[in-house]
């Protein structure tokens, strides 16, 4: 179990933020801005021929002496995305932390009702939707996957979703080292009018370079080799270009719409929470 | 210069290091995994292995290596090797002579001397060579206490002949030490001076001159210069001899017998300086002087009595030249007069004299009347005229009484033997006595000699301080020019010390005698012993300098960035 008992009871405060209204077929917590089935009141309207009687205020009627008829706000559940980036680059303490954010997630949605779908990215495990708080702990079990395989953020997204997706919040936890499709995983879900949030997760003790010298570095993910010489330059470079596709990420976030978020791997999740919350994209 | 206190763990040190040093030239590229190799792109483009990565690899191996030498060197114990105590093979030649001790400064001298011994001799392996009357080894070993307690028993004497048995004695002594210094401790200008001896021809090229000493010639009655020259250069006497000198050379010069000779010595290419001359002094041997005076020949007897006396010298004058004036003059020049069975003819004050048989006259005593005198009795034989002999068996047969002055001898006719201070008169003819007068007679001039003239003798001081004008009729002087001056008793005959390998020199030092320039391979005198330097280890700066290099190494090449 990746929760402990008080980081659960510390989740069962917190709400997901639906930044736009989003269709759901499920009847979850979520108000819509338009009437239907609920249980929230919205406003009264004149009676027209076909409205069911048991919707007319009668209370009203007593008043006024004119028919008026009682609409609430339909409740529909929210479509909620979790791409966990399981891949081989994800071990340790950044796979840990990515599945702590995810599984803060999905509890928050299924505990609202929504509809949760979890989709790996990389590893041995196939992508799954859980709808319910009863699916809470197969999710939990679920986002505690075993790290493995290469980075493949659009591939994993196409596949899980279908082509008449309708929409949500699509979060995306990974390191985002996939050097071919992770903008275009960003851009993919923004194309189907997904609320998309990008959490880097950074695993800087893995990040950060070897002692000076001679080295052989070793791809954890395609077990790819190369051998330099390390020098104080060579780290420099490093460095620089770390932070430049991070910097290239941010900015591509922004362009689209997309919330942004850098974290560290062994920072304390309420600290990710908190972040989030200053975001906007989570409240109580 | 370093040295190692452990030669075995600098071994083991070298082997680590060999071990390290295959270890690194095989040491591989380190492997590192990494999430993602792509973000390495931009330092992959540099070339691995290139020139700059191969200089920096080569680097990084040579500072290892060197710190690794420098552990291994450390373990070694290294040290820079001290100095011991630096103690010296010294033979000291004492001068024993009574100069040492004479005169009012004969305490200090020997005070003076002694301090020196302990001065010199500190820390040292040393001999004592006592030079006196006989070379003497006074003590051979590093007890400075017990050589100058045999210093001290050692008599004193004079230092004239045997120098060269002392010089066999230092050699003797010198056998078995390791580069001995000769050093002679005797005095120069009431001081003592350490004089180092060394051999001419090993470290004394320049030497020139080396000493100049003069000696009394005993066979024919002059003096010698002995000139002690080593060199090729010229060496000139002024006026009497020139002409090149090489090793030895010995000129005479005859004495006048008043005044002295001066000769200038000058070499070229030698060890004076070029402006410097050295002066020598001769003057002829203090000797009184005897004039005899007689009417007509003198007593031969009497003559070659006076004669036989070495340090008389006996002049014989006529009767007509007994003149007052002549008298006078021949007092103020002679130490002594002889009047011959005459008398001066009037009393000459101040005169010393002695009167064999003086007729009446103008004496400072009164002469009785001839008469018999068969024998003599009551004879004073402790008086210093007496010495040696016994007057009392001569028989004069004939004789005068000697009224005045004390008493020696007396007959029937009175006192015939008297003495009083300037004049000593014998009332009798010697030639006409009997029995023992012939054979005493010149014993009794001696004696008179030496009883009236004792002035001549008292002004001649055994011993003449270096430096000390002599006065004339004194001893022979050598000065340098300015204020040096040395004398023939330091150099003296003995001063040229021969082995049989080698000629043994006076060295003078430069600075203080101003004969010799100063020579670069001249050592100075052997000084007091000098402490040892204790060694110092180096272990802790080898080990800091590894350190530092291992430091380096790690901030250039192996530190995490």
């Amino acid at each position: 179990m990746i929760f402990s008992a008080h980081e659960i009871a510390q989740l069962r405060h917190l709400e997901l933020l639906a930044a736009k209204v989003v269709r759901g077929q499920l009847s979850g917590e979520r108000a819509m801005r338009k009437p239907g089935p609920g249980s929230g009141f919205r406003e009264h309207r004149a009676y027209a021929p076909g409205d069911a009687l048991r919707t007319v205020d009668w209370h009203a009627y007593a008043r006024m002496d004119t028919l008026v008829v009682k609409e609430f706000d339909a409740e529909e559940a929210l479509d909620l995305v979790l791409l966990q980036d399981c891949s081989a680059s994800m071990q340790g303490e950044a796979a840990r932390c990515a599945a702590k954010v995810c599984a803060a997630l999905g509890a928050i949605a299924l505990r609202q009702l929504d509809r949760v779908l979890w989709i790996p990215v990389g590893g041995a495990r196939a992508a799954e939707a859980f709808s319910g708080r009863a699916r809470l702990t197969d999710l939990l079990g679920k986002v505690d996957a075993e790290a493995s395989g290469p980075t493949d953020l659009l591939g994993a997204a196409r596949a899980a979703l279908p082509r008449a997706a309708r929409g949500g919040v699509a979060f995306l936890v990974s390191d985002f080292f996939d050097p071919l499709s992770a903008t275009a995983a960003l851009t993919f879900l923004l194309g189907r009018r997904y609320r998309v949030h990008a959490i880097l997760v950074e695993d800087r003790e893995a990040l950060k370079p070897p002692p000076f010298g001679r080295v052989r570095l070793v791809d954890r993910e395609t077990g790819a080799t190369r051998t330099l010489d390390l020098t104080e330059q060579a780290v420099t470079d490093y460095r620089r270009a770390r932070e430049a596709r991070i910097d290239g990420l941010r900015h591509f976030c922004r362009r689209g719409g997309a919330g942004f978020l850098r974290v560290r791997a062994d920072q304390p999740f309420f600290e990710i929470v908190r972040a989030a919350i200053a975001r906007g994209w989570l409240g109580r | 210069m370093i040295e190692f206190v452990d030669p075995a763990g600098f071994a083991l040190g070298l082997a680590a290091a060999g071990v390290l040093a295959a270890h690194l030239i095989r040491r591989r590229a380190r492997r590192h995994v990494v999430p993602f190799l792509p973000l390495w792109m931009a330092t992959l483009a540099q070339r691995p292995g290139g020139f700059g990565a191969r200089v920096a690899r080569w680097l990084d191996l040579a500072l290892v290596l060197l710190a690794c030498a420098l552990v291994a060197l450390a373990a070694g114990g290294p040290r820079v090797p001290g100095a011991p105590d630096r103690t010296r093979d010294l033979v000291l030649v004492l001068d024993g002579d009574v100069t040492l001790r004479a005169g009012k400064r004969r305490a200090n001298l020997t005070k003076i001397a002694e301090a020196e011994i302990r001065r010199r001799v500190r820390g040292a392996r040393f001999a004592v060579i006592g030079v006196a009357d006989e070379g003497a080894t006074l003590w051979t070993g590093d007890d400075v206490a017990g050589a100058l307690a045999a210093a001290r028993a050692h008599e004193p004497g004079w230092t004239d002949a045997p120098r060269d048995e002392a010089i066999e004695l230092a050699r003797a002594a010198a056998e078995g030490m390791r580069d001995p210094d000769l050093v002679l401790v005797t005095h120069r200008r009431g001081r003592v001076e350490g004089m180092r001896l060394r051999t001419v021809f090993e470290q004394v090229r320049n030497a020139g001159v080396a000493a100049l000493a003069v000696v009394a010639d005993p066979e024919g009655g002059g003096s010698v210069a002995q000139l002690l020259v080593r060199g090729d250069g010229m060496v000139s006497v002024e006026g009497k001899w020139t002409g090149e000198v090489r090793g030895t050379q010995d000129v005479s010069v005859p004495l006048p017998d008043a005044g002295e000779v001066t000769l200038v010595v000058t070499s070229e290419g030698d060890g004076f300086p070029p402006d410097d001359t050295a002066y020598l002094t001769l003057s002829a041997p203090p000797r009184p002087k005897v004039l005899v005076l007689a009417e007509g020949e003198p007593s031969p007897f009497l003559v070659a009595a006076l004669q036989a006396l070495e340090s008389t010298e006996a002049i014989q004058g006529p009767l007509d030249r007994t003149t007052p004036d002549h008298a006078r003059e021949a007092a103020g020049r002679y130490d002594l007069l002889v009047f011959d069975r005459c008398g001066p003819p009037e009393r000459i004050p101040g005169v010393r004299a002695l009167y064999v048989a003086p007729p009446p006259g103008a004496l400072p005593f009164r002469v009785g009347d001839e008469g018999d005198a068969a024998a003599l009795f009551d004879v004073r034989k402790d008086h210093p005229l007496l010495l040696g002999f016994d007057f009392s068996r001569v028989a004069p047969l004939r004789a005068r009484a000697i009224l005045g002055g004390e008493a020696v001898a007396t007959a029937a006719v009175g006192p015939v033997v008297a003495a009083a201070p300037g004049w000593v008169a014998l009332g009798f003819d010697p030639d006409r006595s009997l029995l023992a007068a012939s054979p005493a007679y010149p014993l009794f001039l001696r004696n008179a000699v030496e009883f009236l003239a004792p002035a001549a003798h008292a002004e001649r001081p055994e011993f003449y301080a270096i430096g000390e004008p002599a006065p004339q009729q004194g001893l022979a002087t050598i000065a340098d020019l300015g204020t040096i001056r040395v004398g023939p008793r330091l150099l003296g005959p003995p001063g040229f010390w021969r082995f049989p390998d080698a000629t043994l020199a006076v060295d003078f030092l430069a600075k203080d005698l101003d004969l010799l320039p100063p020579d670069e391979r001249s050592d100075p005198l052997p000084g007091v012993g000098e402490p040892g330097v204790p060694a110092r280890p180096l272990a802790p700066h080898f080990a800091a300098a590894a350190i530092v290099l291992l430091l380096l190494a790690w901030w250039a090449f192996w530190r995490s960035p």
